[in-house]
């Protein structure tokens, strides 16, 4: 049975090689990733960008071009694996995603995305606590997606 | 119990005060009365909405009613980061192997 902070873990096969479908999520993230209802600004959010390098971000835009945060990459192995913070301006709140990319022949591929740190930060009590306090921050970081 | 019922309950801020002190340790109605600036039976009344909505539980301490965060509720909100990515990963897919490959 999944425990309820255990890591998230997504995985879904599709038709192209690993380099390609790194490709689509890192550079081409603009052309997929459901903005929405998947952002801080919701219907004011414009277009998202992945730095898809050590230390770059990941960002959203709005209109006006103001930038906001969602992230940094910690780890980046093009057509392998990317690894980042997930922030979304709560540093208190902050979790990480793994995704990784494994050929499973010239056009096919999977990728699994792993959303852990629910509870295994170092400083995984205090995370707990401020998680606790901080249910409201998070939902309403999301209120979108939940109309 | 759908997330939209949780949003509505913790859009009050006194309700959220109310919430987020009992998340931090579980308590009852006096307590939670003697630490915020609500009367008793407002406390209660938040309390019977987060009940209500997943958020919080109750038990008897001897003749106290003690009141706690629910559990359930992070649970809900772990299944709802599930659903976001499932939502995401979907995209993702449908867009890769939908221009040409």
């Amino acid at each position: 049975m999944t425990g309820i902070l255990d890591p998230v873990v997504k995985k879904r096969e599709i038709g192209v090689s690993a380099d390609r479908a790194f490709e689509h999520f890192t550079r081409g993230i603009a052309q997929w990733w459901p903005l929405a209802t998947h952002s801080l600004g919701g219907e004011k959010a414009r277009t998202v960008v992945l730095e898809a390098r050590q230390g770059g971000r990941i960002y959203e835009i709005d209109g006006h071009g103001n930038e906001r945060d969602w992230g940094q990459v910690s780890e980046c192995i093009p057509g392998e694996r990317i690894v980042f913070s997930w922030v979304l301006e709560r540093p208190d709140l902050a979790t990480e995603v793994e995704v990784r990319f494994e050929a499973l022949g010239p056009d096919r591929s999977r990728i699994e995305l792993i959303h852990r740190g629910w509870d295994t930060r170092p400083d995984g009590a205090q995370w707990r606590a401020n998680y606790d306090q901080g249910w409201e921050g998070i939902v309403e970081l999301f209120v979108g997606s939940a109309a | 119990m759908t997330y939209g019922m949780k949003l509505e309950a913790l859009a009050v801020p006194t309700r959220r005060a109310v919430f987020e002190a009992i998340a931090r340790s579980p308590s009852s109605v006096g307590e939670i009365a003697a630490a915020l600036p609500v009367s008793r039976p407002a406390v209660s009344q938040h309390l019977a909405v987060l009940k209500r909505a997943g958020l919080a539980s109750e038990h008897r301490e001897g003749v106290k009613r003690i009141y706690s965060a629910d559990r359930e509720g992070i649970a809900e909100l772990r299944a709802w980061f599930d659903r976001f990515w499932d939502d995401a990963l979907d995209r993702f897919a449908d867009t890769i192997e939908g221009d040409g490959a």
